[in-house]
């Protein structure tokens, strides 16, 4: 599952995160995000008899047998953070600039929403570091 | 590789690799993903600090500055990231002045909350915050080189000179393009924007 996680975090890095991709319209570039965002949705989707992932992490309750904490959490992080590099193309102030993108743009509509997914997102993620065991073995950078 | 003696974890070593990359899967559990929120609820926080929902988007902000001291203390400081602490503060001050400045002006101008939509916005003097941040009324354009802007950025305190490949944060200057150890992803799309 972290395999394809890890390709899609690609595909967005290369169809989000290049010079070539702000060059784009917004209109493309926002179909692109909507196209990556549902392909996350498949993916979560295909998770989610084994775990919940848009939910916070419950260590206690939901944890289904033979996944540790560690490998849930591993799996919550590589969703939230793809989900974060989808979305925040269209939220991040530095990117809106560059697109010309505006609060009274058509696709203000896209922009609000994807703002939203940030926002739930980063809050979801920011519960989870409870459950980050630091020890010999947390890798960092 | 340095290896250090933790004492959270002491008898044992807490292995750091250093220079890994930062999006790598078990990067984005314990120093990755949880900075990448927290900037990302900044942010959010900047942009909208009149929300009912800042004040706990706060909490949060100290939430995350907390794993991110503890990784402090059970690294001998190896990792320090004042970076966020000093982002949990800018944003309860941006909630602190939503609240007690008057509502922004109709035309949401970039400029000062309740003044003359004509005045030209004051020069913000070094560690002050400054009267508005209104990111949403940014208005940018679609060329990346022209859109080299330091308007935006300069309306936050910590940067008070921008140049192609440095930030100067009071004494300090980040290198942009060097900077993924201390502002990660934020940094890196500054660089996007400034470079």
């Amino acid at each position: 599952m972290l395999i394809k996680f890890a390709q899609l975090s690609s595909a967005v890095v290369s169809k989000l995160s290049s010079v070539r991709a702000f060059r784009q319209k917004p209109e493309v570039l926002v179909k692109t995000v909507c196209e990556l965002d549902e392909q996350l949705h498949t993916l979560k989707s295909s998770v989610q008899p084994i775990l919940t992932l848009d939910t916070p992490l419950d260590a206690v309750g939901s944890l289904p047998s033979g996944i540790t904490l560690q490998q849930a959490l591993y799996l919550h992080f590589a969703y939230y953070c793809t989900i974060l590099d989808i979305h925040t193309a269209l939220t991040l102030p530095w990117s809106r600039s560059i697109l010309g993108l505006t609060r009274h743009h058509p696709l203000a509509d896209q922009i609000k929403k994807s703002a939203g997914i940030v926002a739930k997102t980063s809050r979801i993620a920011i519960l989870a570091t409870k459950h980050v065991h630091i020890d010999a073995n947390t890798p960092v950078s | 590789m340095p290896i250090r003696r933790s004492r959270e974890c002491s008898p044992c070593h807490l292995r750091i690799r250093t220079g890994s990359n930062l999006t790598n899967d078990h990067d984005r559990l314990a120093y990755f993903g949880p900075l990448y929120a927290l900037i990302n609820l900044f942010i959010h926080i900047l942009q909208h600090p009149e929300l009912p929902s800042a004040q706990s988007d706060l909490a949060l902000m100290d939430i995350g500055a907390a794993h991110f001291a503890r990784l402090e203390f059970a690294t001998d400081a190896e990792i320090s990231m004042a970076f966020v602490k000093e982002i949990a503060a800018l944003a309860r001050t941006a909630v602190r002045r939503a609240k007690t400045l008057p509502p922004r002006s109709i035309d949401g101008s970039l400029g000062v909350r309740g003044g003359d939509p004509l005045a030209q916005p004051p020069r913000h003097t070094p560690g002050a915050i400054p009267e508005q941040i209104d990111i949403d009324g940014f208005e940018g354009n679609k060329d990346v080189r022209s859109s080299r802007d330091t308007t935006f950025f300069s309306l936050f305190p910590p940067f008070e000179n921008i140049d192609k490949t440095h930030l100067t944060m009071g004494s300090r200057q980040i290198s942009l393009t060097s900077s993924w150890k201390t502002g990660a992803p934020f940094f890196q799309w500054m660089g996007l924007v400034i470079l």
